[in-house]
């Protein structure tokens, strides 16, 4: 599989280096090419600069995109790779699972759709320290970064980021508090049953989205193995209150059907998350 | 009664757009855009050194086809070319077994990756041919999303696969654990097995079509 197969054990660096070199030399012809870790700038915010033992919290993994670029979404869309974004494991301190905000909608050229990130974003990483913590010590946390920024054109990048918390008797929050709770406020609210803002129901193979009262509304659909909506335009209305998506092959009830909502009232925009079983289709 | 004129509606509009979509693309199949299990839509287009190439004609004498999206100027083709030889090495195991492999580039003119091929043919030593669809016709035939996006058509014309090249889409695997599907594909459609996985998500940066 590798051009100079049997010496994987200098693969792995080579290739990145030669990667890294095509990509910042004059291999694409037409003009330069960005480097990739300059396109986006990532940091890691900390709502408490000091924590008590047993505090959960959460972190915040800022990304500022160049002007005109973009990242993506957890789940990619149509084409690129979501940004990933992986922790040390470091004792005393407990990492839940990764919080993203809704995602904007990218719809290009030949009805490509993908699900992206432009301008600042705020992804949340909630962590518990431990409860045996000593006041006085401190943790020192790092994680990686990675994503594919794109353009016109598409390139990798990385960076290392991380920041230091301490632990004592009383918690304090940091400057960077307010972006936290402001990054909470943008998370997707778990969609309840009885939810009279956004009703969701199969009409057969068509799912029935209805907002009362809403401007517009969007769907950012997971990767189904099992199923796909019938096109973008299914997916997004701008002007009404309801969507109409049909599904082709219709899921069963044992599929379930999920991503997130976001609906728009005047400059509003509210999200949720929802995962439906599909209809029984007798 | 209503809900029931309004899904009416919605079906009707659907399969016109799909008639509609059918007489668009190409007059003389069924099916004009690629589905799984069907006849792959047929089309003609020229390589970058000039030489035309027609689906049907390959299907025809019998062959096995295998489409790869292509644009040198993405860092997923260049994984695939330069980081590894991935493509090359397809073809150099399956083109004596009676597949034709075909690299299709649909990024449109006005694109700065446009114009690339015969350099990155050259560079990357490809000896399957690069074929021009600046236009993007045969890209939303194929309803091709990124590049590299795989298509696998039999030889009797059915679209066998459709998806990505391999399991890897962050290239965190070792070349040993990875699944190369379209390699799996063909193995299998070889031995005249059904192909186990036919359809896959494809991953790398966005088809540059024309707007």
């Amino acid at each position: 599989m590798m051009r100079q197969g049997g010496r994987l054990v200098h693969l792995g660096t080579k290739a990145l280096a030669v990667l890294a070199a095509l990509l910042c030399s004059g291999f694409v012809w037409a003009g330069d090419v960005p480097d990739g870790n300059k396109l986006v700038r990532a940091t890691v915010l900390s709502e408490y600069l000091t924590v008590v033992p047993g505090q959960s919290m959460h972190l915040g993994i800022r990304l500022e995109m160049e002007k005109g670029w973009h990242t993506y979404w957890k789940t990619s869309g149509e084409s690129g790779l979501p940004v990933r974004v992986r922790f040390e494991e470091i004792e005393g301190v407990s990492f839940g699972e990764l919080r993203w905000p809704a995602p904007d909608w990218h719809l290009g050229a030949g009805d490509v759709l993908d699900y992206i990130y432009e301008g600042t974003v705020v992804l949340l990483m909630p962590v518990t320290i431990d409860a045996s913590a000593t006041p006085g010590t401190s943790f020192d946390i790092r994680c990686k970064v990675d994503w594919l920024v794109c353009k016109e054109l598409c390139v990798p990048g990385s960076a290392a980021a991380g920041c230091t918390i301490e632990v004592g008797v009383r918690s304090e929050a940091g400057a960077d508090a307010p972006t936290i709770r402001a990054a909470r406020e943008a998370i997707p609210k778990q969609l309840g049953g009885g939810s009279s803002s956004v009703r969701l129901a199969w009409r057969g193979a068509v799912l029935e989205v209805h907002c009362p009262g809403a401007d517009g509304i969007t769907l950012f659909l997971h990767d189904s193995e099992e199923t796909a909506p019938l096109g973008p335009p299914t997916l997004r209305s701008v002007d009404g209150d309801r969507l109409r998506v049909p599904f082709d092959p219709p899921p069963d009830q044992y599929l379930i059907v999920s991503g997130v909502i976001t609906v728009d009232r005047g400059r509003e925009r509210a999200s949720y998350d929802f995962a439906l079983p599909g209809p029984t289709i007798r | 009664m209503g809900s029931f004129t309004k899904r009416l509606a919605a079906v009707a509009a659907i399969a016109f757009a799909g008639i509609w979509m059918g007489a668009a693309g190409d007059q003389h199949h069924s099916h004009s855009h690629a589905e799984l299990g069907h006849q792959a839509p047929d089309f003609t287009l020229t390589d970058s050194n000039g030489k035309t190439h027609t689906l049907s004609e390959y299907t025809k004498s019998g062959k096995i086809v295998v489409l790869e999206w292509y644009n040198s100027g993405c860092p997923f083709v260049v994984r695939h070319h330069d980081q590894y030889n991935t493509m090359d090495d397809l073809y150099g195991e399956f083109s004596e077994q009676n597949v034709v492999f075909l690299a299709v580039n649909s990024t449109n003119e006005n694109h700065r990756d446009y114009g690339l091929d015969v350099e990155s043919i050259k560079k990357w030593s490809k000896r399957a041919p690069v074929l021009m669809d600046a236009s993007g016709k045969v890209g939303a035939m194929f309803n091709a999303k990124t590049t590299p996006h795989m298509f696998v058509i039999d030889a009797k014309g059915t679209l066998a696969y459709t998806g990505a090249i391999d399991d890897d889409p962050r290239d965190d695997k070792s070349a040993e654990s990875k699944t190369n599907y379209v390699r799996q594909a063909l193995t299998e459609l070889i031995a005249s097995e059904s192909v186990s996985i036919p359809k896959t998500k494809s991953y790398g940066c966005g088809v540059k079509y024309a707007r």
